[in-house]
C-alpha cells in the first residue's frame, strides 16, 4: 500500500477558477479554513478577489499519501477549502429506476405558487439540535427513577392523487394567511 | 439498488407522500476485506462481553448511558422514537430557500429521497418545481436517535437530501481571519482580472482520484502474478486468474472514467 502513496507535497494548487453554482452539492464533503502562516495581505486579498467576482478556486492536493481536490472559496475575509467527493463515488440516480409520471400544468404552477409563498432566507442560527437536549432529559427522569410519559406520533395520511391540486390550493392559502 | 435507511413520510404544504431514504455516495470504490492470515478466512466485527468474553447477538444487546464508572441509564428503542415521535417519522418542510443561500460549510452527507408506490406524481411535482426555482426545502428530522437539520433539492430529476451541519457545530474563524491589513486596489483590480480570464467549465470527471487509481494497479499487478486466494474451508469453486484480474480492472476503470 505504500507504494500507490502520491508524493506529499507541502502546496495547495490552484488549477483554475469556476462559478460557484456550477458545482454539484452532492460533490462537497469536508469544510477547513485556511489560516494565513505570513503572508497576511497576500491572504487578505485572494479572499477580496474570490469575493469581489463570485469564483471558486478549484485546488489539488496531497495529505498522508493521498491525493485530494477541493473548492477554495471566500466566506467574508476567511478562505474556506471544502474536500470533494470523486464523480465516482456519487450513485447515479438511474440506479434509483425511478418511475416518471407526468405533472399537469396547473398543479406544477400551484407548487411553484407555494414554493415561493413559503420562500425566506436562510438562517442556520435559527436551528437547534432539539433532540439532544429531549434525549437528555428523558434520561435525567429515568436516572431519577420517573417513567417519562411516552409520546405518540399521528401518522400522516398520504395525499391522494385526485386530491393533489385541492391540497396545493389549500396549502398556498394558509401560507398566505 | 442500495437499501432504505430510514421511511416515513415528507410533507410540504398540506401535501404528504411516503418516502424512502437512501444512500446517495459510497466513500471511494476501494475498499478492503480483512482476512485470517493464517487461512483466509474473512473475518466479521462482533460485539464481545468483557466479562465472559463471549459475542452477543444485537437481540441481547442494549443501549447505556454512562452515568458512573460502571452504572448506566438504560434507554430503549422505542423510548427513542417516543421522544420526537413526529420527527422520527416525518421530513415536514419549513421553508424554501435559494440554493445558493446555503452556505457550502453547512453541507454534510447527501441521500435521495425515493417515492413509494403510488406516490409518484406528488415526487416528480416537486422535483419539477425546485428544479424550475432553483429552490431547497429546509426541514429538521430524527434518524438512528440523532437529529438532522436537511436541505432538499432537485438533481437529476430525484429529490437529493443532504444533511447539514448545525450552527452551532460550525467552528468560529475569528482566531483565522487576519484583522485588518492593506489591499492595494491596482493589484486587487489585476487579480480579480486574472481570475475572470482563468474561469473555465467546471468538469469534475478530470478530477481523479490518483492514490486509489495507484491502489488498483497494485491490486491488479498481484492478482496477474498471483491469483486470488481464499479460505480452503469456503464451498465455491476458485476463480482462474483470469477472471480475478478482469474484476479488478473493472472496479479501475470505473474510478478511472
Amino acid at each position: 500500500m505504500d507504494e500507490a502513496q502520491v508524493d506529499t507535497e507541502r502546496k495547495i494548487e490552484v488549477r483554475h477558477f469556476i462559478k460557484e453554482e456550477e458545482i454539484d452539492p452532492r460533490m462537497y464533503n469536508r469544510p477547513y479554513y485556511l489560516g494565513p502562516e505570513s503572508g497576511k495581505n497576500k491572504y487578505a486579498m485572494i479572499a477580496r478577489a474570490l469575493n469581489e467576482t463570485g469564483r471558486i478556486a478549484l485546488c489539488t492536493w496531497s495529505m498522508r499519501g493521498r491525493s485530494y481536490y477541493g473548492a477554495l472559496k471566500a466566506v467574508d475575509d476567511t478562505l474556506l477549502l471544502v474536500t470533494m467527493r470523486h464523480e465516482h463515488e456519487i450513485f447515479p440516480v438511474n440506479r434509483l429506476k425511478l418511475k416518471k409520471r407526468k405533472v399537469k400544468k396547473k398543479e406544477l404552477q400551484s407548487a411553484k405558487s407555494l414554493i415561493r409563498e413559503m420562500h425566506d432566507d436562510f438562517d442556520p442560527s435559527e436551528y437547534r439540535n432539539e433532540y439532544q437536549q429531549e434525549l437528555m432529559h428523558f434520561i435525567e427522569q429515568k436516572a431519577k427513577g420517573k417513567k417519562p410519559k411516552k409520546k405518540r406520533a399521528k401518522r400522516r395520511k398520504p395525499t391522494k392523487p385526485s386530491e393533489l391540486q385541492k391540497m396545493l390550493e389549500k396549502s398556498l392559502q394558509e401560507a398566505r394567511q | 439498488m442500495p437499501s432504505y435507511l430510514w421511511s416515513g413520510t415528507l410533507t410540504f404544504g398540506l401535501v404528504t407522500l411516503p418516502v424512502q431514504l437512501s444512500p446517495a455516495v459510497e466513500s471511494g470504490q476501494v475498499s478492503f476485506q480483512m482476512l485470517h492470515k493464517k487461512d483466509n478466512a474473512p473475518l466479521e466485527r462482533k460485539y464481545v462481553c468483557s466479562k465472559d468474553d463471549k459475542v452477543v447477538s444485537s437481540r441481547q444487546q442494549a443501549r447505556g448511558f454512562q452515568v458512573g464508572k460502571d452504572d448506566y441509564v438504560i434507554i430503549t428503542d422505542s423510548e427513542l422514537e417516543s421522544l420526537a415521535p413526529e420527527r422520527s417519522r416525518s421530513i415536514e418542510i419549513d421553508r424554501f430557500v435559494d440554493i445558493d443561500d446555503i452556505d457550502p460549510i453547512y453541507f454534510n452527507r447527501p441521500y435521495y429521497l425515493v417515492p413509494d408506490e403510488g406516490s409518484e406524481r406528488p415526487y416528480t411535482l416537486l422535483v419539477q418545481a425546485l428544479a424550475e426555482t432553483g429552490q431547497a426545502g429546509i426541514a429538521k428530522f430524527v434518524m438512528k436517535a440523532r437529529e438532522h437539520l436537511v436541505a432538499i433539492l432537485a438533481v437529476d430529476e430525484a429529490l437529493c437530501l443532504i444533511t447539514l451541519h448545525f450552527e452551532r457545530q460550525r467552528v468560529s474563524a475569528e482566531d483565522i481571519t487576519p484583522g485588518k491589513t492593506r489591499v492595494s486596489h491596482d493589484e486587487l483590480d489585476e487579480l480579480s482580472g486574472h481570475i475572470r480570464r482563468a474561469t473555465r467549465k467546471f468538469d469534475p470527471g478530470k478530477f481523479r482520484n490518483e492514490y486509489e487509481i495507484e491502489l488498483m494497479k497494485i491490486v491488479r499487478k498481484k492478482a496477474r502474478k498471483e491469483g486470488a486466494v481464499k479460505s480452503p474451508k469456503a464451498k465455491t469453486k476458485k476463480i482462474k486468474k483470469q477472471k480475478a484480474v478482469k474484476k479488478v480492472t473493472e472496479t479501475l476503470k470505473n474510478i478511472r472514467d
